[in-house]
């Protein structure tokens, strides 16, 4: 079996960073997840560019995309991800505070594989990134090997 | 003078002294030819019997050669006057003897050849032989005049001529005196007749003078006049009419003749332009009119005039002062009974005041659309900022709560074990603080988001919308009783979504606030109005003070107190906010105790009765029908 892919998280507010961690970690989750704290930084790690330039090959298993990021948002991360001939099969997962219909329109024009809101409660935040883990991570069959 | 215009008086007189000539002119001729036939009879026998006598005589003279006996026998025509010559012949034709003696030679006539008597040239030749025994012995031949005869016919026709004279006179004299009688009634009406041709005054009557002809025609004439009169009378009295009423009208008015010729002018025109009859005639009417209008109602008016069709235009007109006022102008064809257009009649009438007010209306038209043009930016500019604002809300001020409830819950779960009593409370009380704000913010977006979202209009039953609200609001009804009494509801035109939400959040206040009440007892019905259809929903509940119904529908509004019924305080602000988005009003009433009643209304063009199922007046639904069964889950 090779190694586990990694989980991208795009997230610009570190409390949210250390919770998703958190609820990761608790439901014991192997995948390794890397962070990235904005737009720019995410497309970075994706094309391995600028400072990811040194970054081995792969593609995260799944991304899990703010929504509301400083420099480039998570509708523009999407929408630049879904153009580009080697990234467009990603699993993306856009994770927000929001429950506004037309994040939720235009996330799902874009092409967002799924849209998730953050609740309130830690308990249901725990839930709902159980959720998700078990399902990109391990459920989900990825899209086939580009030549990412 | 004319033939045909000879007076019948004249034309009596010449009548009567033509026939009369004519009469005495032919039998003068008559009795003038008698007498001449007569005459020349008379003559011709006398003179054969004078031959015959100067024949006898001649005999002997003859038979003995002697010429000078001969000559004595011829003198004795003497006696006659009018023999003018005779000659005596010898039996071989010689000349023996002349009368007058000594006749000159050259002009005596040849023996005739024939016997007898010769007629002509004025003149009457006798020629006779001279016999003795019945041997001839010579001829003779006498010419006499007819002088006699022609004295005697000049006589004749003096007499003849003189009789015709005092004929005539006589004639004149009497057709004259007669012929009064039967052209004076005649002449009298036709006298009167050229009275009233000449002066048009068909008052006047024709005396009747005799009787007869004469008089039915004066009579018919008469009746005639009558009736001309009667007619003038009632075409006067008409045009009278006509004229007060186009004069006195408020409008312009004129007539035209099918080319467009205008003959007739009302007198409000002429006072209006200032002009008069003879400048406005036909196509003067021109010169009132504005020059920037002209052609197009010249080119309007000569296209009605050319396929017979009302005319209508507006334009101005100049006034007397020299102001220009405008006027909507209109001319209807007048036809015969052919359908040929006979002439036109035409309006004009002022609509200066009109105009102005519907251009005034126009500017208060457009500065209200550009007033509300500018509304609705800054009520668009609003929402924008409403929008952001939300979008801001939702996503800014829940993710800082989501931190705190998560850290608290975590800080629980690790710290709270050591924690004494008082601390975890303290801890509990924040996360409970936390809910209740997330809460709050999810309503307050859903408040917002109501107002805002674009309507999407469907017809669907309300019936079946009030079925799936209490279906969704099940999990509430856990270790509940609730009766509920869902009457016949009609269809309606709205945003389902909207309205399903204003439904839920009504059904589920009437679940909230009958808490304790076995059993919950909740109706739903709806009420035909006049122009609106009423719903509603009444609960035997805890009720509330009227006194502070105004609040009821107001945001984080509440009358009741958290412990006794959660709630955020929007629930019927965003019911109210949705029905007023459809036109509708929302309002309520209760008794503390007693239980509730929320009512909201349609517009009845929302609404849609199936057959049979229009409330015949306003009462609670047929509750046999339409309760669903007890849910008592």
């Amino acid at each position: 079996m090779p190694a586990l892919k990694k989980i991208l998280l795009a997230e610009d507010d570190p409390n949210d960073v250390e919770l998703t961690l958190t609820a990761l970690a608790q439901n014991k989750l192997a995948n390794e997840v890397d962070v990235v704290r904005d737009g720019a930084e995410a497309l970075d790690y994706l094309l391995r560019s600028g400072a990811f330039a040194q970054r081995p090959q792969g593609s995260p298993i799944v991304l899990l995309l703010d929504l509301k990021m400083p420099k480039v948002d998570g509708l523009e991360v999407l929408r630049q991800i879904r153009a580009d001939p080697q990234l467009k099969l990603l699993p993306v997962v856009m994770l927000t505070s929001s429950r506004e219909e037309q994040d939720l329109v235009r996330s799902y024009k874009l092409g967002a594989n799924a849209y998730v809101v953050k609740p309130v409660e830690f308990d249901s935040f725990v839930a709902a990134v159980k959720e998700l883990g078990v399902f990109w991570a391990l459920i989900n069959e990825p899209p086939p090997r580009t030549n990412g | 003078m004319k033939p045909h215009e000879i007076s019948l008086r004249q034309q009596l007189v010449r009548i009567i002294m033509l026939t009369s000539s004519i009469v005495l002119l032919l039998s003068s001729a008559a009795f003038i030819g008698f007498e001449w036939v007569t005459l020349r009879q008379t003559a011709l026998e006398s003179l054969a019997t004078l031959g015959k006598v100067i024949a006898d005589n001649s005999a002997a003279p003859l038979a003995f050669s002697n010429p000078v006996d001969a000559e004595e026998v011829l003198s004795a025509l003497k006696a006659d006057p009018h023999v003018r010559q005779a000659v005596l012949y010898d039996r071989s034709g010689h000349l023996f003897a002349t009368f007058p003696r000594g006749l000159d030679t050259n002009n005596i006539p040849p023996v005739p050849e024939h016997l007898g008597q010769e007629f002509g040239n004025l003149r009457l030749r006798l020629t006779a032989p001279v016999v003795q025994k019945g041997a001839i012995l010579g001829t003779l031949l006498i010419e006499s005049d007819l002088g006699g005869i022609l004295a005697r016919l000049r006589l004749y026709a003096a007499g003849a001529l003189l009789i015709l004279a005092s004929a005539l006179f006589m004639a004149f004299f009497f057709s004259r005196v007669l012929q009064q009688r039967v052209s004076g009634p005649i002449l009298a009406l036709a006298e009167t007749a050229r009275n009233v041709s000449e002066r048009g005054d068909y008052s006047v009557r024709a005396e009747k003078l005799a009787g007869g002809e004469p008089g039915v025609l004066t009579e018919a004439f008469n009746r005639m006049l009558d009736e001309i009169q009667q007619r003038q009378e009632a075409l006067r009295a008409s045009e009278e009419r006509f004229r007060s009423m186009a004069d006195n009208i408020a409008q312009l008015a004129w007539i035209a003749d099918p080319s467009g010729f205008i003959g007739w002018y009302n007198q409000r025109w002429f006072d209006y332009t200032g002009t008069t009859l003879k400048e406005m005639e036909g196509w003067g009417w021109q010169k009132v009119h504005h020059p920037d209008h002209l052609q197009r109602v010249i080119d309007k008016w000569r296209q009605s005039l050319e396929r017979g069709l009302t005319w209508e235009d507006t334009f101005p007109l100049r006034g007397r002062d020299g102001q220009f006022r405008w006027f909507l102008s209109r001319a209807v064809p007048i036809r015969d009974e052919q359908g040929k257009v006979v002439r036109w009649f035409g309006t004009n009438t002022d609509v200066t005041e009109q105009r102005q007010t519907q251009e005034e209306l126009q500017r208060f038209k457009n500065e209200l659309e550009q007033r509300v043009q500018e509304r609705t930016a800054a009520l668009a500019e609003a929402n924008r900022e409403l929008e952001a604002f939300g979008y801001s809300v939702s996503h800014d001020l829940r993710a800082p709560l989501r931190h705190v409830s998560s850290f608290i819950r975590l800080l629980s779960t690790t710290a709270g074990p050591s924690l004494d009593e008082n601390s975890r409370r303290h801890i509990q009380v924040i996360a409970d603080a936390a809910r209740k704000m997330g809460n709050l913010i999810d309503d307050l977006l859903v408040l917002s988001r109501l107002g805002r979202a674009t309507m999407t209009e469907t017809t669907f039953s309300m019936t079946e919308l009030a079925d799936e609200a209490r279906r969704e609001l099940e999990p509430e009804l856990v270790e509940r009783s609730v009766h509920w009494q869902i009457g016949r509801l009609p269809a309606v035109r709205a945003d389902r979504a909207l309205l399903r939400s204003a439904v839920v959040n009504l059904l589920s206040n009437a679940i909230k606030y009958t808490k304790g009440k076995e059993p919950a007892e909740i109706q739903v019905e709806a009420q035909a109005q006049a122009d609106e259809v009423v719903f509603l929903v009444r609960d035997n509940g805890a009720g509330f003070d009227m006194r502070f119904v105004g609040k009821l529908f107001g945001v984080f509004q509440r009358l009741h107190r958290s412990e006794d019924f959660p709630g955020t305080g929007i629930g019927l602000a965003s019911v109210r906010r949705v029905i007023q988005r459809h036109g509708g009003r929302t309002w309520a009433t209760a008794e503390v105790g007693r239980g509730a009643t929320f009512y909201f209304s349609l517009p009845k063009a929302r609404v849609f009765w199936e057959r049979s199922e229009k409330p015949s007046n306003p009462g609670p639904g047929n509750d046999l029908q339409t309760a669903a069964p007890k849910t008592n889950s």
